[in-house]
């Protein structure tokens, strides 16, 4: 187990050494040039050339990337363009807000997709589960800008139930009513998004729950005389669980890299909203470390989800 | 004749499956009109090939599924009325794949346990532990498997922890699905033996289910021919194979294999496939295959006649026969 994990994560930090590698060349790629936006053209030549040696944009490339990857190696992942903070910092300060996101949304799709698949499974081909399949393939073709001027237009601005971008109303209130502010602020991102991310855990559930409950080790359990329910939790459900599991993981993923339009749409100022605003503004060293983050994440989000399909499966054996 | 064990009577069992552009739904004939009595520690079995309702016949004695019409008594009472608890403990199944009835999630002693938890015939963890326990050494495994996946065993170890798993709730009836007809010859015949020394030890009485005929032959006393949902022949086994009547039976008892180099005289081949029971064919049922079939197979259907005592067949050969008074 030891040796498997130890494994894992080299190849963890193999992966996202290529993945950074690879981000810090792409953007370099880029038809701009961000010494335009560092350097003002109206500073004198020795003040644009100590700017352009600050940021390191003096060198080659190649200079560049070694320097990067030291810098790197000592958790320092270096001024951002814009706003001449720390990269770490501003990564940080909008990290929590797309968590807070992701942990309202994966919850609730959880809560909500498990139990509607099941019951879509067992009532295959009836008018529920014709329901929820149309449901479903409806909200994974939506497109998220849309539905979330639907929500924005309806919901925030005709009915005034919700605000209609931020993440609180300035300036922060205190105790209590910060905390309700935050909610009412996170309703509608998150309904946003728990429409697009429970049509997969739905889809997902119900469909390994019909295999599952093909197999011939449910008839068993109904030929020891357990009731439905039973047969469907306990024998049923747990065998099904994997492939949702799985997904789960992938949709940690695909959020802590930000619900970039999502974000964008509604103002959340999280870690979609920053990629969106630092693509804009060539911010490449905040590009650069909330790339970084993605990709620990995905790596540690695999490992973590490979662990429970294992815990999960006793045929699965590590290593 | 002593009392019947069970006693079915006219069951059928049709599937509908799919609808047509106009909404006319199509039913599969799984099995049609079937009747028969099962005595107290005989061991019946069921041959037929794929597809004629020997498992549909099974699952719906066992109340797996409902019956389309037909009853089913035991004790008296008609199974499909009333509650399950007591038909459950007296009537388990073991079914064909021991590779996929068991959950592969469930340690096989847990697997094994949960019957008698179920029926609570055992008050906690412990006292069901040690059944288990006891159960496993009934079957021929050992104690320490209990906590073993159902994985890690091969084929015939996974069928004898299938029958330790019906054995728990000590049935009177045990229903056998094609019990070995996954496995390996040689491990064929240790899971038959275990099923002979079970039924003397235990008193069982055995509902046996195959397509081999020559495991029907080693293990039954008597035996029911069934072709597309319809019993063609049920007589005891010395009877059936020294004096066979239906054409059918004829044509599958010519086809069990002979450890012999030589040359095969007088094997029957069937010609064809068995029909489609959604569509079944006019008159008797194997006229479409039968190497006897007269003009007047196509359009009556003959009913099963018992030709001499406890031997039934259902063949027009037999009823002309009577009718017309010719030997």
């Amino acid at each position: 187990m030891t040796a498997y994990l130890t494994r894992r994560f080299l190849k963890g930090l193999l992966t996202i050494f290529v993945s950074v590698t690879i981000t810090f060349f792409i953007l370099r790629l880029m038809p701009a040039d961000p010494v335009l936006l560092v350097v003002d053209p109206k500073m004198g030549p020795e003040v644009q050339a100590a700017m352009k040696a600050k940021f390191g944009l003096d060198k080659p490339i190649g200079e560049q990337y070694i320097i990067f990857l030291g810098n790197l190696l000592k958790g320092d992942l270096g001024l951002s363009f814009k706003t001449r903070q720390p990269v770490m910092d501003v990564i940080l300060s909008k990290l929590p807000w797309t968590l807070l996101l992701m942990v309202i949304v994966i919850s609730f799709s959880m809560l909500v997709g498990v139990p509607v698949g099941v019951l879509a499974a067992k009532n295959r081909n009836k008018g529920f589960d014709r329901f929820i399949n149309t449901f479903t393939v409806f909200s994974i073709s939506i497109f998220i800008p849309f539905l979330s001027f639907a929500f924005l237009y309806f919901l925030a601005y005709s009915l005034k139930l919700f605000p209609t971008g931020g993440a609180y109303t300035p300036p922060p209130a205190k105790g209590m009513d910060y905390y309700i502010d935050v909610a009412r602020h996170a309703v509608l991102p998150s309904l946003t998004l728990f429409i697009n991310q429970v049509a997969a855990i739905i889809l997902y559930t119900r469909n390994s729950m019909l295999d599952v409950l093909k197999e011939d080790y449910i008839r068993t359990a109904y030929s020891k005389g357990w009731n439905e329910n039973y047969v469907t939790r306990v024998h049923g459900l747990k065998n099904a669980m994997i492939p949702t599991i799985t997904v789960m993981g992938l949709m940690i993923c695909s959020m802590v890299g930000g619900a970039v339009m999502t974000e964008t749409v509604y103002a959340w100022p999280g870690v979609g909203r920053l990629i969106y605003d630092s693509v804009s503004a060539l911010d490449y060293p905040v590009l650069q470390g909330a790339f970084l983050i993605l990709s620990a994440t995905v790596v540690v989000t695999s490992i973590l989800s490979d662990l429970v399909v294992a815990w999960l499966d006793p045929r699965i054996r590590l290593g | 004749m002593e009392a019947a064990f069970l006693e079915v009577k006219n069951l059928s069992k049709h599937f509908p499956i799919g609808s047509n552009l106009f909404g006319k739904k199509s039913l599969v004939h799984a099995i049609n009109n079937v009747s028969f009595n099962l005595y107290k520690s005989e061991t019946l079995g069921i041959v037929g090939e794929s597809g004629s309702g020997k498992s549909t016949l099974g699952r719906v004695i066992l109340k797996l599924t409902e019956p389309t019409a037909g009853e089913v008594i035991y004790k008296g009472r008609n199974i499909f009325v009333g509650s399950e608890a007591q038909i459950r403990r007296d009537m388990q199944m073991v079914f064909q794949d021991p590779y996929a009835s068991l959950n592969p999630r469930m340690k096989v002693g847990e697997a094994i346990a949960e019957p008698l938890l179920v029926h609570k015939l055992v008050s906690n963890k412990k006292q069901a532990r040690e059944k288990v326990i006891d159960l496993l050494q009934i079957v021929g495994l050992q104690p320490e498997m209990y906590n073993n996946y159902p994985h890690e065993f091969s084929g015939g170890q996974r069928q004898r922890i299938s029958i330790a798993r019906a054995l728990a709730l000590q049935p009177r009836l045990l229903i056998c699905d094609e019990a070995v007809s996954a496995l390996d010859v040689s491990v064929q015949a240790q899971i038959l033996n275990l099923f002979n020394k079970l039924k003397q030890d235990l008193d069982l009485t055995y509902l046996f289910i195959s397509h081999d005929l020559a495991v029907i032959k080693f293990i039954s006393t008597r035996i029911l021919i069934m072709y597309l949902g319809e019993v063609m022949e049920l007589a005891t086994t010395a009877e059936l194979f020294s004096n066979t009547l239906h054409p059918y039976t004829e044509a599958l008892i010519s086809a069990i294999p002979e450890p012999s180099t030589q040359r095969r005289k007088g094997r029957i081949i069937l010609e064809g496939d068995i029909p489609s029971a959604i569509n079944l064919p006019q008159g008797c049922k194997f006229q479409t295959r039968c190497f006897k079939a007269m003009p007047q197979c196509k359009t009556i259907h003959p009913p099963l006649l018992e030709t001499s005592p406890n031997h039934f067949v259902r063949c027009l050969l037999y009823s002309e026969q009577k009718k017309e008074g010719i030997e």
